[in-house]
This record gives C-alpha cells, structure tokens and sequence, in this order.
C-alpha cells in the first residue's frame, strides 16, 4: 500500500460521512439511468425498474465493499459485530450460560495448570544467570542411583577451566537447637564455602563462608535463614557475633540469607553450616562418603565439554575403589544436569500429563460449545438467509458467528480465571518445597488465557459458522424446511461433535482407570507392618563425642522404660529405620557360614532395633524369636533377618541358628520376620537386617509407640517422656503410621485425584452433550413423531427409533475413544503400579461406564419423545 | 447470491477490471453507469460487469489517486459522479497496459504452435 493511499484513508477518517451518502446517492442515479436506457429500448416499466436491479447485483454488498476500501469500515464492522453478538447472547441467556460455565471450566483448568507449569517449569530459578549452575552426579546403573562419593568430588574440583565454582553439600539433615525456651530439631544444610558462590546469592546481613571454613577449627560459624533469624532472633539487626547451640555445639552467626533462598532440595532449611570433605574421605576406602555436587560453568563452557572432563578424571579413579564400590564404579558415569532440570525431573512428566488432560477438557468443552452453536445456527437459518439476501458477504456472516463465538470464550475464559486461585492452591500441592511458592497468575498467563479464548472461540465456531453461511438462500427462506429435520451435513457435523467428545472422554476415563486399579492394587499391597494407632517420633542424639554409645544406649532405654508405664500404651520399641522413610545407611556382601569370602552381591539395610520394635510396629515373627533381655552387651552378637533375606542367604533351609558375618563378626540369626515394603507399597522390598540397640547401640533412633486408642493425644506425653531423661532433646517429625502410610501415597493419590477430576468433568460435559443432541433431535422431530404415532407406531416403535440413532453415534464414540486411549495410555506406564496401559478390565469398565451414562443421555429424551401427543405436534409448528 | 458464469460471457478478474475502468476514462470523465456501459461496448458484450461490482473498484481507484469524481449532471439533466483520469492514473494505465499486452503476447505465443500442430 503506498503512502499516499494510506494518506487519503487517514484524511478520510475525519469526513467519514461524505462518501456513504454520496455512494448511495451514486448507486441511485446509476439504478435510474439504467432504467430509463431499459425503458428507451421499450420494456415496460415494472421490467426496467428490476431489471436495472437485476443488473447492478447486490445493492446494500456493493456499498458495503465500496466502504470497506476505505478501511475505516473494518474498525466499524467490528464493532456492529460485537454488539450484535452481545445482544444475540443476552437474548439467549440459557444458552449463554450454559456455553460460558462450560468454557470457563475448559479453560480455567488450563490456565491454572499453566500456571502451575510456569512456575515450575518455565522460570527460571531466582539465582543470577541460572542456566550455567548444573547439578553433578554420578548414575551407577547397576544401583540405579545417582551418588557421588567424596573422592569424586575432590579429584573433579581439581579440574581447570570447566566451572567458575565448584561446591557440594552434606546431606541435608535435622539438628537439636538448644537454648530456647524448649529444644528444637531444625534443618542444617552442610556445605562448602563455594556453595553460595555457586548459586550467586549474597547474604542480607554478615557473609557467607570463606574459602577454609568448614576445617576443624574453622567450622563453628553458622548462617541463618531468614525465617530462623526472624523466629528464633526477633529479626535482631545485631544478630552477627552471636552464639548459636546446635546439638551441643556452639556456632558464631555470621550472616542471614534473603527471605526467598532456601537450599534447592528443601525449603525447611533453618540454618548452613561449613562443611570440608575430611582428607581422609578424599581417598577411596572406608572414611568416604556422599555428597550433593554443584557448579557453576564458566561462561561458554558446554555441558557435554564439562561433562567429557569430568569423565576423563572419574576413569582414572576407577582402579582405586575397594570392593563392592570398586563394581559399581567401572559402570558410572558423570552427568551434569541443569540444576532447574534436576529439581523438576520427578514433577515434570506428571505435569505434562495433566496439561495434556486440561487440554483434552478443553477440546470436549469446545465440542460441546460447538454443538450448542450448530443447534442455534439451525434455528437461525431464517435470519442468516435474511442477512445474506440484503447483502452480507459470505465473508462478512463468518466473522460475525466468530465475533459471537469468541465473545463467549472470552466470557468463559474471564469466568474461568476467577477458578484460577483456588485450582493453583490444590495443584501447588504437587509440586516439591521451594519450587512451588512463586506460582501466581502473570501476564504471561494471562496471555495464555487470552490465546486459549481467541482459539476456543475460532475451534468451536468455525464448524458452526462455516454450516451456517453455506446454507442455500431460496431453501432457508421458504417456510416449513426447518421442521423436517436438519440439513444431513448438519446433523454429521453434530454427531460428529458428540463422537469426538466421547472419545476424548474415553481417553480421560481409561487413564482415570488406570490410575484408580493401581491405585486399589496398591492398597492390597500387605506392607508388613500394622499401622493402626502407632506413634512414631524422630529422637535422635547429637552426633559425636558428646554421648558415647552406653550413653546412647542407656538414653534409649530410659526413654523407652517411661513411655511404656503411660497409660494406654501396649508397646514401645525404637528404630534407625523408620518405613516409608529413605534407608539411612545399606549394606552388600553379607556372607552365610559356610559361603564364598566376597560375600553376597545382595544390597541390604542393616537396621538397629529394641526389643520390642517388632511388637510395636506389628511385624509378624515368622520362626525363631525376637530380641530379648539375653541378647545384653557381652553375650553371643545375635541378628534377625527378614523373610527375603533369610531366603538369599539360606535358600530353602531354616535360618534360625546359622550364623553370618556381618562388618567382620559372626552373628546368629534368632529369628526370622515378615517382609516390610520400605520404601512404599509400590517400592520391591529391600531385604532388612535387624541388630539389637543393645549390642550395636546407635544416637539416630525413631521411637516407634503402639497405643490402645488415638495416639496423636500422647504426643505431650511422650514429649515430657523424652524431656525428662534430657532437658535439651527435642522431638522430631511426630506422625502416627497411618500418616506415614498415607503420605507415601500421597503422589499417587494426588494425581489420580487430579486426573479422575478431570475426567469427571469431561464426562459430565460429554453426557450433556449427548442429552443436548438427543433432546435437540426430539424437538427438531415432534411434527414427524406426531405423525409417525398418527400413523400407528406405537410408543416402543418411537423409543427403538430415538435410541438407535442416538446409540450408534455413542457406540462410534467409545470406540474411537478406545482407540485413542490404547495410544495414549502408554504417557501414564510410569505412573502405574502392576497394571498394564492397556489393562483390558480397565478398557471393558471405561467402555460399560461411559457407555450406560451415555445411553441415559439418550434415553431420558428418547422417553420424552414417547408422550408426544400427536395432535399437538401436527399442530406445532 | 451465488453467481452463476452464464453462457459465454467471461468473469471480469480482479485488476483486470481496474485496468478496463482507467482505459474508459482516457476517452474523457463519465460517470459510473457510463462506465459499466462502456466497458460492455468495447468487449462487444462478452465481458459481464455486474454493475455493483464497478463501485468498490472505483473507491480502490481513487485512494490509489489514479482518479478524481466530482459532481456533475447528465445529459438527461440527472445528478452524476462523474470520474477523470488524473496524471498519475495515466501513468499507471500505460504501465498495465504494456503489462497486459506482454501477457496476452505470451498466452498467444503458447497457443498459436498448438493450434497450428493440431492443423497438421
């Protein structure tokens, strides 16, 4: 368009009126001219006045075109469209409701899983330029884990010109503040001096470590977080100097961390600590231990360059592991993540999933909305027709269904937004520690939102207005069409709406299914052990020289001793290995008297128990017997195995009475008990080895409480219990077993919740779909029932009738959808426990479920349609 | 609505049809009617302009300022808008027109060996 078009059409704007009157005026002498030249040539008047009409075409298109030159007309159009479209819906506020809550739910859900997704997904971690901080591990494949030992790190921070900094932690573990008004166990992240350059954060107050703290001598030095320091300190802005009792131990505050850190992997976090890899764990042997391994790479640094480097070091190493590390080792290899990957890795499949199922929502909701429009469009025929004849363009018809059709997405998308806040909260749920915190609704959301709108509205209003405009003007003006029956393209382009929302309800249903079967195998998963009514605390001694092991032995015992005289208690036991808990330590090369030196390849989780632990926590004793008053300090090292340990090292012969050797002694096995599933139901169960707490004593013990009624009431109790054997011990992570139980299922259940949600919801709008078509069929087909009873059909005539029509459309539908769903199911196979994505009973349920609520769709209209009286609709017109 | 091509008569193309507007305004200024006339007269009929089809054509014309209208009366004493070529219209006439010719010379030169194969 060159210039000086766009010039004149800009001075137009301003005298916008001038041409319109003067092209009608135009149009009007051009109409009389031709007229008289028609009666000059001598037809009658009548004719010359419509055959000039006839020749000039359509009147009110050609001024229409004629200003749309101009431009200006496009902003006009535009408007005239939306308040048309405005007034057509307010006319029809049923209709509009039901479309609008429709929609409002479809894109609702999708807004608020993006958001979700956004937070989560898509930002970018709160760390100056995030992308070059990389986590690095190790992945044993024979283990399945990703563990790195301390010599790695130490050979790896040996590396030149790969990272900037280079930092780890310990693991994240509780620690015993004293000296408050009563202990607290708060969370202490141990970790190097180059931690915090790593992520880049700078504290609000103090410093964070120097390069050498974290040795012996250099390591009483603590940073706080901003909630301790607000909590425990008032918010004291002269809190540096001051002395901090962790675990007996007295640390100097030397800075605060800004509100929004927290350590990656846990938001608990109350305070850091300095932590050094000791030069004796820099050398592959007994003294070495795990680390958590961070970097940052130097600018223009590649992950797969950084990634070769490090390699070349770790397979120099590989002769210099004793066994077993020494197998494990050959088959590791480095990988660095980044770091925002590797805190998402377990939360991103399930959230792609449920965008995909919002998205699934949204297309039935789309459907849905289609239907209702290509049923109205029907019942507006005449006044498309009459459009048309005074002179709309085909063009022009289009864009105004689109305009009505994207107002009400836009009104469902505004009505879904309000859904957002309370569908955020439930699905931040999801999402682990600190990650989930920032999700809020922005503008990139709501743009999102926006392009959902805009899109729903072409999805759902094209099919009906690409029917609508094509309708045949002379058929839709004559009178009567309309009453028998719709148009064939018409009624293909509904049942195929309702087919489509069958089958993607199918797809939903199936995976909903498939998570509830798992979900119900999983609940007959015998765990092992009986969790009604048992109160579980984490009690665990200061580490180090404070306590030595009678102490922590003696400590225990006490503990124990005054909780079993409390009323209501039947059994009191402690453990280092709390279920459902991650393993605190694990073992492999036990060897059977009678066995090959190197032992068994069979990793396992040396447990140190009381007594009465078994009892408490009601793991059944299978042969032999439990720890007892005999097995004391000096007398005969005595161990129990659990079923599949007892198993792998005496296939098929009764253990009671053989002996093992364990750590370099020999011990007997006493008795032998009930597998326990660990790590979950859905986790395989990791053989267990159980020592006494006598013989092996440990500081890290849960104290596990078997009560004869609730026993979250005892918590006081037991409390004061612990409190009187030592003033500064606090209690830890107070849960009953049942919660245990149940918050190891908690992902499981959440998602099925979450997907089950949704496929309710598809199927409630599919069913309303259904109905909607079959209800819409019976009206649209009263004059013919009525005839067709008139003519002698009986009522079961009429209903076999309504119903095959409306069950080949749902017979299609859930086939479709079955066909569907045994593509897609495969997305959910990580999600499911010992049930297959194409579980037949799951698929054969979905079918007969969808299947009868569909028919009732059906048949409620279909019934309807019995009791037309057939005088009144010959009548009805 | 639908337009059904009649007979022999063939559908004016988009542009083409700009190109036949400015060709009748070289003869002097004539108003829109007169124009649909003329165009059928110098296609001795076998171009079909539905006479509304020639008004949007008109507008696209006079913000390509290749034409001027002002108000005028008949010859039958009726009230007209009558249009004239301006300076730059005949430019751009001269310019479509060897465009044209070079097209009809092309399509010609693509038919004509044919024709004369099948004489053969």
């Amino acid at each position: 368009m060159s210039w000086r078009r766009q010039l004149t059409k800009f001075r137009f704007l301003f005298r916008r009126s001038k041409p319109v009157d003067d092209l009608e005026e135009e149009i009007r002498s051009h109409l009389e001219m031709e007229e008289q030249e028609n009666l000059e040539s001598g037809m009658p008047p009548d004719e010359a006045h419509y055959a000039a009409l006839r020749r000039f075409g359509n009147v009110t298109l050609a001024q229409e075109r004629s200003r749309e030159m101009w431009g200006w007309n496009r902003a006009e159009t535009l408007w005239q469209d939306l308040r048309y479209g405005l007034r057509m819906l307010r006319k029809n506020p049923g209709f509009t409701a039901v479309a609008v809550v429709t929609l409002a739910l479809g894109i609702g859900a999708n807004t608020a899983i993006f958001t979700v997704i956004e937070a989560v997904l898509l930002k970018p971690l709160p760390y100056p330029d995030p992308g070059r901080v990389v986590w690095v591990t190790e992945f044993m494949p024979q283990s399945g884990r990703d563990t790195v030992l301390t010599p790695e790190y130490a050979a790896w921070g040996k590396v030149e010109n790969i990272f900037d900094q280079f930092g780890a932690s310990d693991i994240t573990r509780g620690i015993n503040l004293t000296g408050g008004a009563r202990p607290e166990r708060i969370m202490a992240g141990h970790v190097t001096p180059s931690f915090f350059p790593v992520l880049g954060v700078k504290p609000t107050l103090g410093r964070t470590f120097l390069p050498g703290e974290g040795g012996p001598g250099h390591d009483r030095v603590a940073v706080l977080s901003h909630n301790l320091w607000q909590g425990y300190f008032n918010a004291d802005p002269g809190v540096l100097g001051k002395l901090l009792i962790l675990d007996g131990v007295r640390y100097t505050v030397i800075g605060v961390m800004p509100p929004q850190f927290t350590h990656p992997r846990s938001s608990g976090e109350g305070v850091w600590l300095p932590y050094a890899v000791p030069p004796e764990a820099e050398r592959p042997g007994r003294a070495m231990g795990i680390v958590s391994v961070i970097g940052r790479l130097k600018p223009g640094v590649g992950l797969e360059q950084a990634q070769a480097a490090l390699e070349v070091v770790t397979r120099r190493m590989d002769n210099q592991y004793p066994p077993p590390w020494s197998r494990y080792h050959a088959a590791a290899h480095v990988s660095l993540i980044p770091l925002h990957d590797w805190l998402t890795r377990d939360v991103r499949p399930a959230l792609y999933v449920m965008l995909g199922a919002v998205g699934l929502v949204l297309l039935i909701a789309c459907a849905n909305v289609a239907n209702l429009l290509l049923a109205r469009a029907v019942s507006r025929e005449k006044e498309i027709a009459v459009r048309a004849a005074i002179g709309a363009g085909r063009v022009r018809l289009i864009r105004q269904m689109l305009t009505e059709s994207t107002l009400l997405a836009v009104g469902g998308g505004g009505l879904g937004l309000l859904l957002v806040p309370l569908l955020t909260t439930i699905l931040q749920f999801y999402v682990p520690g600190s990650l989930a915190v920032h999700a809020h609704v922005d503008l990139r959301v709501l743009a999102l939102t926006l392009v959902c709108c805009v899109v729903a509205g072409i999805l759902f209003g094209l099919a009906p207005a690409l029917a609508a405009s094509k309708l045949g003007l002379s058929e839709s003006l004559k009178e009567n069409t309309s009453h028998f029956g719709e148009s064939k393209t018409h009624r293909r382009l509904r049942s195929g709406m309702v087919v489509v929302q069958l089958g993607l309800s199918v797809v939903l249903l199936v995976g909903a299914g498939l998570l509830v079967r798992s979900f119900l195998l999983l609940l007959r998963v015998n765990s092992g052990i009986d969790p009604h009514n048992v109160l579980t605390a984490e009690v665990w001694l200061p580490p180090g020289n404070i306590y030595d092991s009678s102490h922590q032995r003696e400590f225990y015992r006490q503990v124990l001793e005054r909780v079993r005289t409390m009323p209501g208690v039947e059994f009191a036991g402690a453990t280092t290995e709390m279920p459902f808990m991650m393993f605190n330590s694990l073992g492999n090369g036990l060897r059977a008297e009678g066995q090959p030196e190197e032992g068994l390849n069979l990793t396992y989780c040396p447990a140190i128990v009381t007594p009465d632990y078994f009892r408490a926590m009601g793991i059944r004793l299978l042969s032999g017997r439990f720890f007892d008053e005999h097995d004391a300090a000096g007398a005969l090292p005595v161990v129990i195995l659990d079923q599949s340990l007892a198993h792998a090292l005496f296939p098929g012969q009764d253990a009671v009475g053989r002996r093992i050797m364990d750590e370099g002694t020999w011990r007997t096995v006493v008795g032998v008990v009930a597998d326990t599933h660990h790590l979950g139901l859905s986790e395989r169960v990791m053989p267990e080895l159980f020592t006494s707490y006598v013989q092996e004593p440990s500081g890290f013990m849960d104290i596990v409480i078997r009560m004869s009624s609730d026993p979250l009431s005892y918590v006081p109790t037991l409390r004061n219990a612990v409190l009187a054997v030592d003033k500064n011990q606090p209690l830890a992570d107070v849960k009953t077993m049942e919660q245990r139980l149940s918050e190891s299922l908690s992902t499981r259940r959440d998602r099925l919740l979450l997907l089950g949600t949704f496929a309710i919801l598809a199927v409630l709008i599919a069913a309303s779909g259904v109905y909607g078509v079959s209800a819409y069929s019976v009206t649209r087909r009263t004059h013919e029932i009525g005839v067709r009873v008139a003519m002698g059909a009986c009522r079961d005539d009429i209903m076999r009738m309504m119903m095959a029509q409306g069950l080949r459309i749902i017979l299609l539908g859930i086939a479709v959808g079955l066909a569907g769903a045994l593509v897609l199911s495969r997305t959910l196979a990580n999600f499911l426990y010992h049930t297959a994505p194409t579980d037949p009973l799951t698929f054969a349920t979905t079918a007969l479920l969808l299947g009868v609520i569909a028919c009732l769709a059906v048949y409620v209209p279909a019934r309807r349609a019995t009791k037309v009286d057939p005088m009144v609709a010959l009548r009805y017109e | 609505m639908a337009k059904q091509p009649s007979g022999d008569r063939i559908e004016l193309v988009y542009g083409s049809l700009d190109m036949l507007i400015l060709r009748t305004l070289r003869w002097g200024s004539t108003h829109g009617h007169g124009i649909a006339k003329s165009i059928e007269r110098l296609s001795e009929e076998t171009l079909k302009v539905e006479h509304g089809s020639l008004y949007p054509a008109l507008q696209r014309l006079q913000q390509e300022s290749w034409i001027t209208a002002e108000w005028g009366v008949s010859k039958n004493k009726q009230r007209a808008k009558y249009y004239r070529l301006t300076a730059a219209g005949r430019r751009q006439l001269v310019a479509e027109t060897t465009r044209w010719e070079r097209f009809v010379r092309a399509i010609t030169g693509v038919l004509r060996p044919a024709e004369s194969e099948e004489g053969q």
